[in-house]
């Protein structure tokens, strides 16, 4: 399966990843290799397996109580910046 | 010949859900006013190693909205993760629902101007987690080229049910009346506060413009619109803007644009081209949500009575004019004051006229709830009785309600306490007072006797001023028929 330089590229910005020209020349190779291993699975008869399964147990619910988590100040600490009660992260909006 | 051009609008509804806790950890949902990052915990934060936990209370409410809004429920579907790097969401990702919305297939049956009925489809019904709050720092204080931003995540993972409409929509007035519906809908079901300038209530709409030559623009998302008068004039900017666009022969581009509402239009949210792509999967924390037929018959059986079938009820049972059935059912608490009024004896037409104006007036005043409206029910049905028995008049009986609900009086103390004695100013005692009138006003008298009075203006003037010396508790024919023998001796 042929992944190109571009699909990478997209894949790494989406994960907000810097890559190098060589590294996505080496990645889209990489790449192309896993997929050609899970497209081994096409060969497989699925027509009548659903994609993903809802049998089998549901998730637990709780009850509608709030319980206060004493630990905010000691992760407040732990932010690269912050700036009283909030925490700090780059600039976010665009310029017009 | 002319073109013309027809809007085709559909809406997004996020409604936060009346939950105590957040929809999948213990952290309070208290959040409006709070110090910042204080109803936080590592679920909400997204630290490693945590699991989210659902709030069964927040399906419980998502379900109940559903089956009132005639949706087919599922017994079983799935959470799924919707990936995107932007720091409200501290997970980098937002659980919520995708290929299997919890509800799909419903409708609100609004009523047109003219009395005729439409339904608006809802296409789905799920539930997702809310988002933290950005505060962008920019050195002038401008949103733009702001600086950094802070974040407050307490209304990160906050349950919100997203409710999205077919694009059914054909009118900015319609648009109003399907969210005031959905609005007063969450407010009688209990499962939201349903407030918009908040946030309790945001709506987002999807419109584009049909053309009658054919021409199909395309459609921009409007945002931030925090009221119903603003949803209407967005949508009315909007229309006029694309419309106008393509009667130009223009092509209308794909966008979201903000609501500026002191401005009155829209902008485009210029924000960078960015690859957007949410990479859905199913949540792998997550077993599926599964409802039992239990659970489900439960629900169906805890439904109150939903708005609309009141306002049909108010109508058909007590005879209650359409617009006033309206206002009487707009709100539960108001429904239920009526209902108790009528129950007490009180006739419908004059208790609806009461709330309506008085009670709403003094609502309005208070910010209170007709729940724990200081004049309950039975103190008003009784009140109505004395001005029905002809024992006070009506401005009387606006006098002693104001102040049995200003200063929570009794009846009987509010009587007193107004001055105003039970039982009519009539006969001697009245003319008694039209004496004291006409003296203190000589000079009036001399011009009507003159003939300068040809409106009867002055007439009017004198009972004006019996009526008033007498609070209100003389009836008007006797007052006008003994001030016109007093002038004519």
């Amino acid at each position: 399966m042929a992944i190109s330089e571009a699909d990478v590229r997209r894949v790494a910005l989406l994960a907000r990843l810097e890559v190098t020209d060589e590294e996505a020349r080496s990645l889209a190779e990489h790449f192309g290799k896993i997929l050609e291993h899970f497209h081994r699975l096409q060969e497989l008869e699925l027509s009548e397996v659903d994609p993903f399964s809802l049998e089998g147990p549901g998730t637990p619910w709780r009850s509608d109580e709030a319980k206060p988590w004493g630990g905010r100040d000691e992760i407040l600490s732990e932010a690269p910046r912050r700036e009283g009660d909030f925490f700090v992260v780059p600039r976010i909006v665009e310029e017009e | 010949m002319p073109l013309s051009f027809t809007p085709v609008i559909g809406l997004e509804i996020h409604v936060q859900l009346a939950t105590v806790s957040k929809l999948f950890c213990s952290c309070s949902t208290d959040y409006i006013g709070q110090k910042p990052n204080t109803n936080v915990c590592p679920v909400c934060l997204g630290l490693p190693g945590t699991l989210p936990v659902l709030n069964g209370r927040a399906v419980e409410f998502a379900t109940k909205t559903a089956l009132a809004l005639n949706c087919r429920v599922r017994n079983r579907t799935r959470f799924h993760r919707k990936n995107y790097f932007y720091p409200d969401l501290p997970k980098a990702y937002q659980i919520s629902q995708y290929d299997l919305p919890l509800a799909v297939g419903g409708y609100v049956e609004l009523t047109e101007a003219d009395g005729s009925k439409r339904r608006i489809g809802i296409q789905r019904l799920h539930l997702e987690e809310d988002t933290g709050k950005l505060v962008h720092i920019a050195s002038d204080g401008r949103l733009s080229g702001a600086l950094y931003s802070l974040v407050d995540y307490n209304r990160a993972g906050i349950p919100l049910m997203e409710i999205v409409s077919a694009p059914d929509i054909t009118s900015p007035a319609q648009a109003k009346e399907y969210v005031a519906r959905l609005r007063q809908l969450v407010r009688y079901l209990g499962v939201s506060d349903g407030d918009m300038e908040s946030g309790s209530l945001r709506v987002d709409a999807n419109i584009s413009v049909k053309v009658s030559d054919g021409r199909w623009g395309k459609k921009s998302e409007i945002k931030n619109m925090n009221s119903l008068r603003a949803i209407e004039r967005a949508l009315e900017y909007e229309i006029e803007r694309q419309s106008s666009m393509l009667a130009r022969g223009e092509e209308v581009e794909q966008e979201t644009r903000h609501w500026d509402d002191a401005a009155g239009v829209t902008r485009s949210s210029r924000s960078k081209e960015e690859a957007h792509d949410y990479r859905y999967f199913p949540e792998p924390d997550l077993l599926p949500l599964v409802l039992e037929e239990g659970f489900l018959e439960e629900i169906a059986e805890s439904m109150p009575e939903l708005p609309w079938e009141v306002f049909k009820r108010f109508e058909e049972v007590y005879g209650i004019e359409p617009e006033d059935a309206a206002l009487l059912s707009e709100r539960r608490d108001v429904a239920a004051y009526f209902e108790a009024c009528v129950k007490a004896g009180a006739s419908p037409d004059k208790a609806a006229n009461w709330i309506k104006t008085e009670l709403f007036r003094v609502m309005n005043e208070c910010k209170c709830s007709a729940d724990d409206f200081p004049v309950r029910p039975e103190a008003l049905t009784e009140l109505l009785r004395k001005v029905e028995q002809g024992d006070l008049s009506a401005t009387a009986a606006k006098d002693v309600f104001g102040l049995m609900a200003g200063q929570g009086l009794r009846l009987d103390e509010a009587i007193k306490a107004a001055g105003v004695s039970v039982g009519k100013v009539s006969g001697g005692a009245l003319k008694d007072i039209i004496d004291e009138v006409l003296r203190e006003n000589a000079e009036v008298i001399e011009d009507i006797k003159s003939g300068r009075d040809k409106k009867g203006k002055k007439v009017k003037f004198l009972q004006g001023l019996v009526m008033r010396r007498t609070k209100g508790q003389a009836d008007p024919q006797e007052v006008s028929e003994l001030l016109d023998e007093s002038l004519n001796n």
